[in-house]
């Protein structure tokens, strides 16, 4: 460390050089640079220190990645987020007393959480968690009763691998979610809750964050596959997931 | 989520979406247009605040999610980069730097072990692991509110407002910041 200039603390020139000193501090630095080497030499050495660091965060700079591809996808039809938005005005729909009411208006908003959280999983996320397939389908079964929906025939789907199940909650309802890898071990998710809505035969395909969806209602339950994007699989797989379900709750 | 509180109508009708507001789309549009260009910035905040490029990973991104979900609490015209720096603060706060902290094993509360354990499988790459292991040689709480002031060009009172704390701990960490940046240099130096 430098030889102490009595006058000025090294706190007072980090003000000083932070351009945070007041008008009287930056009057007498000032004024005693004129005449003291020994002060211009310990605001160098200050100068020094933050310019090491700077230039540590620059570096740090130069390795960012570019932001990824679905943050701009996610938005591009101005659609997932204002899905979201949707679901506050199901209310508000009523008024426009022609609309019918099994729209998407209705739902996005689970829809849009569980994309959102979806978004996060990466191959990782699941190839290290290889669960007991015993207490797996326990925990199925403890998923469907309380769900009050039937989780225990699901079909055998080319490509998908079953990792495990879980329960999850939104706005206070369980809602079931069914973790799957496909063969390039890209996460895909079943997700199950109960919506009160009547069924649809169709299923309607949606891009939410970034990755593919696949949406119905059977029998009250809204039920939506996710995954990556253009995988021609998943339209397929949430077809037999209809059939099965349509099946064995209807 | 809170998907409940949101100050703008949207409604759609199948496949289109009308804004009943004009400012919740110009929002949208000033937080989807300006993001990848904030990205990198955003980046280094979060290993600033993370310490580790794979957590800075997941809270850049997490951060920028969570952007678009709020995008409508944006103000166009002002600072995107400083908005999304106060999302990943308070994401990392509020949901990740808990679970980042278990996940670093044996680690007994010293940045040391953390970077030890963590540095050889996260980042192979023998000249990025020392840019990082400089990173984490000072506090979190030190290199944040450096970066802020010293890199990023706030002044204190910027700096209080986005890290939510008093500008007097703005300026005791900024003199810590300094005093151990100094005394890194001499060691390296020999000097000390």
């Amino acid at each position: 460390m430098m030889a102490r200039n009595e006058k000025f603390s090294d706190d007072d020139l980090g003000l000083y050089l932070d351009g945070e000193a007041d008008a009287e501090l930056v009057a007498s630095v000032e004024t005693a640079l004129a005449t003291d080497a020994d002060l211009s030499e310990r605001l160098n050495a200050l100068r020094a220190t933050t310019a090491n660091f700077t230039e540590i965060y620059k570096t740090v700079l130069d390795l960012a990645p570019n932001a990824p591809s679905y943050l701009s996808h996610a938005e591009k039809p101005g659609r997932p987020v204002l899905l979201a938005l949707a679901s506050m005005v199901a209310g508000a729909a009523v008024m426009f007393g022609g609309l019918t009411l099994w729209q998407p208006a209705e739902q996005p908003g689970w829809r849009a959480v569980v994309a959102n959280y979806q978004s996060l999983y990466v191959a990782e996320t699941l190839t290290g968690a290889m669960p007991d397939p015993a207490q797996q389908e326990v925990l199925l079964a403890q998923l469907a009763k309380k769900l009050g929906f039937g989780l225990d025939d699901l079909p055998e789907i080319d490509g998908l691998t079953f990792v495990r199940a879980q329960e999850l909650g939104f706005n206070g309802k369980p809602l079931a979610q069914l973790t799957f890898l496909t063969a390039q071990n890209q996460p895909v998710a079943l997700c199950i809750i109960k919506t009160g809505k009547e069924t649809t035969n169709t299923i309607e395909p949606e891009e939410l964050f970034g990755l593919s969806t696949y949406s119905w209602t059977q029998d009250g339950y809204g039920i939506l596959l996710i995954g990556p994007n253009e995988n021609r699989g998943l339209q397929d797989a949430a077809e037999q997931f209809r059939r099965t379900f349509a099946h064995t709750n209807a | 989520m809170g998907l409940g509180r949101r100050n703008g109508v949207v409604l759609s009708l199948g496949r289109k979406t009308i804004g009943l507001f004009g400012g919740a789309k110009d929002s949208h549009r000033a937080v989807r247009e300006g993001i990848a260009e904030c990205y990198p910035r955003l980046w280094r905040f979060c290993v600033a605040l993370s310490g580790e490029r794979s957590q800075a990973d997941d809270l850049a991104q997490m951060t920028c999610l969570r952007a678009i979900e709020k995008a409508i609490q944006f103000k166009p015209g002002t600072h995107l980069d400083r908005w999304l720096f106060t999302i990943a603060r308070s994401v990392w706060l509020n949901e990740m730097r808990r679970n980042a902290i278990r996940q670093a094993e044996s680690f007994s509360g010293t940045h040391e072990e953390m970077t030890a354990s963590e540095a050889p499988t996260a980042e192979t790459n023998i000249f990025a692991r020392e840019v990082f292991n400089k990173v984490v040689s000072l506090p979190e709480a030190q290199r944040v509110t450096a970066l802020l002031v010293f890199v990023e060009g706030y002044t204190y009172a910027e700096t209080a407002a986005a890290l939510d704390i008093p500008i007097g701990t703005v300026m005791s960490r900024i003199s810590a910041t300094r005093k151990a940046l100094q005394s890194q240099t001499d060691q390296a130096t020999g000097t000390k």
